[in-house]
C-alpha cells in the first residue's frame, strides 16, 4: 500500500517537528512493508516486531536527518528498517550461524518486480548482466540480511569466497548498465 | 576533521576506492557488527562517507520491492509510542555525578557514535560488580519487588537512576541463595500501562549485580510492571515469558528528602 509520492517526505518533516500523529501517520502505511523487510532478515515475528519497534523509535529520534533533497523517503525508511534488523541479526550471532539450514528464500533471478521504478528497471538490468552467483549473493545479501559466511553456505561455494563474489557483483553495479 | 583523520579515528580506508567498497558493504549488510559500526560511526562525521553511503542506499533500494509486505502484530504501536513518549517524572531534581555516571556517559556516548551501537538489543548493562545500599538515592520511581515464596533466589529492587534509566539492584544477595536450578536463567520483563504484553529486557547476570537497563530499550513510566521469570537454556525468545514468573514490582513515584 504505497502512499502518494511526496505524502511520506512531508509526513518525516512532521515527525522531525516532534508531531507523534504523523510518526503513526507513517506507521500506518509503511508498517507492512517495513515489518516485511524486518522478516525477510530475521523470519521470526518475535524479532522482527523488536527490530520494527526499534526502527520507529530511530525515525522518531533521526527523521530531521531525512534531506528529501537527497534522497526518497521510502528509501530511507527502509533502510533504516534494515538496519535494526540487522543490528538484531547480529547480536543474535549472525555470523558464527554460517552453517544452519539455509530457509527459504526470494529467487535471486526473479527481479521483474524491480520495473516498477526508473532506477528499479535499471538496478535490474545490471543484475541481469551480473553471472548469476555474483547476482545471487548481492540479492540475496541484500534481501535476506547474510553474512559472509551465511552466502557461502547459501551459495555452496568454498569458504572464504562469498567476499569476491559480493564485490565482483557490486563492482558491476557501480558502474551501471552500459 | 579531514576524510584521513576520521578515517584514521575509525581505522577505516582513506583512499575513495577502498572507501566506496566498505560504503557498499555495509549498505548490503554483509559487514560484521564491529565494522558496520565503525562505518556507521563515519556517516555524521565525514561528507564523502556520507555521500558514498547514500549513493549505495539509492542504487541497491530498488530491490525492497521484492520483498512482500506483512502485517505487523497489533501490539507494536503501542510499544513504539510508549518509548517516544517523555514523562516529567524522569527529570532528575538532584543529578549527581559519580564515577557510576561517569562511566554510563562513556558508554552513552560510545552509544551515540553509531547505529551499530545499538546492535546488543535487549542488553543489560552491569554497572556495578556488588550493589552499594547505603543512603538514600535521589530517585522519583521505585518498585520494590519481592520474592512470591521460598526466597531461594535473591530479591531485587527496581528505581529509575539519576539518568532516568531502570535499574534493578539484587537486595539481600546471601550466599548459598540465588542459586538457579541449572540451566535456568532470570528474564527480566517490563509490562508498560495498558500493554497486554511485556517488553523483553534480557537475561539476568547470574551473579547478583546492578543492572541498567537504557532508556532506548525501555523508558520507565509510573504504572509500569517489572517482572522476572525463571527460564530454560537463554531465555525465553517467544516475546512473554514462558516459566513461572516468580517476581512482580510496579514503579511508583515517590518523593525523597533533600
Amino acid at each position: 500500500m504505497p502512499a502518494p509520492k511526496g505524502a511520506t517526505a512531508e509526513l518525516l518533516a512532521a515527525v522531525a517537528a516532534g508531531d507523534r500523529e504523523a510518526l503513526r501517520g507513517v506507521y500506518r502505511v509503511q508498517s507492512a512493508r517495513l515489518f516485511g523487510v524486518a522478516m525477510a532478515i530475521l523470519r521470526d515475528r518475535p524479532a522482527a516486531s523488536d527490530a520494527l519497534q526499534e526502527a520507529f523509535v530511530r525515525i522518531w529520534k533521526r527523521a530531521r536527518r531525512f534531506e528529501p533533497a537527497r534522497g526518497d523517503a521510502d528509501a530511507w525508511l527502509a533502510s533504516v528498517a534494515r538496519h535494526a534488523a540487522l543490528d538484531i541479526a547480529r547480536s543474535r550471532g549472525r555470523e558464527a550461524a554460517s552453517d544452519g539450514s539455509p530457509g527459504p528464500a526470494i529467487d535471486p533471478d526473479a527481479l521483474d518486480a524491480l520495473a516498477a521504478t526508473d532506477p528499479g528497471t535499471r538496478l535490474r538490468d545490471s543484475l541481469r548482466r551480473l553471472e548469476p552467483k555474483p547476482r545471487a549473493a548481492v540479492v540475496l545479501g541484500f534481501v535476506h540480511g547474510l553474512s559472509y559466511g551465511e552466502l557461502t553456505t547459501r551459495l555452496s561455494e568454498p569458504a572464504g569466497t562469498a567476499r569476491a563474489l559480493v564485490r565482483r557483483g557490486l563492482a558491476s553495479l557501480r558502474e551501471g548498465p552500459s | 576533521v579531514s576524510a584521513t583523520a576520521l578515517a584514521e579515528q575509525f581505522n577505516l580506508p582513506a583512499d575513495p576506492a577502498g572507501r566506496d567498497t566498505l560504503a557498499a558493504e555495509y549498505v548490503l549488510g554483509t559487514l560484521d557488527a564491529e565494522t558496520s559500526a565503525r562505518v556507521a560511526a563515519a556517516i555524521d562525521g565525514d561528507a564523502a562517507w556520507r555521500a558514498a553511503i547514500e549513493a549505495w542506499e539509492a542504487r541497491l533500494a530498488p530491490l525492497v520491492a521484492l520483498i512482500r509486505p506483512e502485517q505487523a502484530p497489533a501490539d507494536i504501536w503501542d510499544r513504539i509510542e510508549a518509548r517516544i513518549t517523555p514523562h516529567k517524572a524522569y527529570v532528575p531534581r538532584a543529578p549527581r555525578t559519580s564515577w557510576i555516571w561517569k562511566g554510563w556517559a562513556i558508554a552513552a556516548t560510545l552509544a551515540a557514535a553509531g547505529i551499530g551501537a545499538f546492535a546488543l538489543l535487549p542488553v543489560l548493562r552491569q554497572v556495578l560488580p556488588m550493589p552499594r545500599l547505603a543512603g538514600p538515592a535521589p530517585v522519583h520511581l521505585m518498585g520494590p519487588i519481592v520474592t512470591s515464596e521460598s526466597r531461594a533466589y535473591p530479591s531485587w529492587i527496581a528505581d529509575v537512576d539519576a539518568d532516568g534509566d531502570l535499574r534493578l539492584q539484587p537486595f539481600r544477595p546471601v550466599a548459598g541463595r540465588g542459586t538457579l536450578p541449572p540451566g535456568h536463567v532470570l528474564q527480566l520483563w517490563a509490562v508498560l500501562p495498558g500493554a497486554t504484553v511485556p517488553v523483553d529486557l534480557g537475561v539476568l547476570p547470574n551473579e547478583p549485580r546492578v543492572v541498567t537497563i537504557p532508556q532506548h530499550v525501555v523508558q520507565p513510566v509510573p504504572e509500569m510492571v517489572v517482572e522476572i521469570s525463571v527460564e530454560e537454556g537463554g531465555g525465553s525468545k517467544t516475546g512473554r515469558p514462558v516459566g513461572p514468573v516468580l517476581f512482580v514490582g510496579r514503579l511508583v513515584a515517590v518523593t525523597t528528602p533533600n
